[in-house]
């Protein structure tokens, strides 16, 4: 297999000449970005406009694709990482890969830049050697007050969710298309999963309505969300609805109550 | 009767947690409470469940517009049928099935 991107060895890249597994493995082209990120994101922009890297963002969702495919057993942090990075490759502008190669999906689109012209065994050893450096924004995350009562299980359940704060739901902020912003409410937070408990799923209008609410919203911040459900029964429901709409970020879990 | 005027009393609650407008209820609230109530249904009876899932379709009969479309809806989108019949396999397959095909 060809790619517009093959790695080659830097020799003297970093002052002192001293090699860390970063940039040895994402090779010359990804030590380059490295290096001039670490300067400014003026200096990425301008290095993006003539370096061959920027064919990752021509060949968007099939990096994407392959990130997929390269870490499906990999475990969450390298899951986040790539569901970030297939979510910036995908959609960004120059500019936007640009800023990116500063955080967390730059370096993931990096590391998989090379990795085209080598095995998926390589990538994966490339996304689990990048983990340890790669930073990334905390969630941003709200509180609102959350006063809805009941003494049946499902309540007790949802305010069980891991993350979850006495009376006070999480929430991520959705911009409107007028650019208001309001809050979409979930049940927890775990690392970048969000949330959402159900004790029972059900496919009436304004449930569908919030899995695309909720689907945007998680997107807008880059985050995965997770439904947590109490039985397998419940689990096949939901991924048939996830299914129907078309809902990839956002996964499905059975959490015994 | 008194499955009619349970079913009427549902109705109403439901026609609220699905139509009320987003600036007088949470939506996220109300798909909670939505959640809620399908709970608080597949608990019920089997006989009493089955007489309230056949009066959805006569009352919403009594609705207008969209609110008519949601009272209609109300076993599909709660999962009711599937409900009734929890110890049918076959029952549940085909309903499933139906389910698919309608999207």
């Amino acid at each position: 297999m060809s790619s517009p991107v093959q790695p080659r060895g830097v020799e003297g890249g970093r002052p002192g000449n001293q090699p860390i597994p970063v940039t040895e493995f994402v090779g010359g082209v990804g030590e380059g970005l490295h290096e001039v990120g670490r300067e400014a994101v003026a200096g990425v922009r301008a290095a993006l406009t003539t370096n061959p890297v920027t064919t990752v963002r021509n060949t968007g969702r099939g990096i994407a694709a392959m990130i997929d495919a390269a870490i499906a057993a990999e475990d969450t942090p390298a899951r986040i990482q790539a569901s970030r990075a297939a979510s910036a490759v995908a959609d960004a502008s120059a500019r936007d890969l640009g800023r990116a190669t500063a955080t967390v999906a730059g370096n993931v689109a990096l590391t998989a830049a090379p990795a085209a012209a080598l095995s998926k065994a390589a990538a994966l050893r490339r996304l689990r050697m990048a983990r340890p450096r790669t930073t990334f924004d905390p969630p941003q995350i709200g509180w609102v007050k959350e006063t809805t009562r009941s003494r049946k299980p499902w309540k007790a359940y949802n305010d069980a969710a891991t993350g979850a704060q006495p009376g006070l739901a999480p929430t991520l902020m959705r911009t409107m298309a007028d650019g208001s912003k309001r809050p979409v409410k979930f049940d927890g937070i775990q690392g970048d999963y969000v949330i959402d408990r159900k004790w029972k799923v059900v496919d009436a209008p304004r449930a569908r309505a919030q899995l695309l609410r909720q689907s945007k919203v998680l997107a807008e911040h880059r985050l995965i969300g997770m439904w947590e459900v109490p039985t397998p029964v419940q689990k096949a429901k939901a991924l048939e609805l996830l299914k129907k709409m078309n809902i990839a970020n956002i996964h499905v879990k059975v959490a015994k109550p | 009767m008194i499955a009619m005027q349970v079913a009427n009393l549902i109705a109403e609650y439901y026609v609220f947690l699905q139509l009320t407008d987003e600036e007088e209820l949470n939506l996220d609230t109300a798909v909670k409470m939505t959640e809620s109530l399908a709970d608080h249904l597949e608990e019920m009876d089997k006989g009493f469940l089955r007489e309230l899932v056949d009066a959805f379709p006569v009352i919403g009969e009594e609705y207008s517009g969209e609110a008519r479309e949601v009272v209609r809806n109300i076993a599909h989108s709660l999962y009711l049928e599937e409900a009734l019949a929890a110890d049918d396999p076959v029952k549940l397959a085909e309903l499933e099935a139906l389910r698919d095909a309608r999207g």
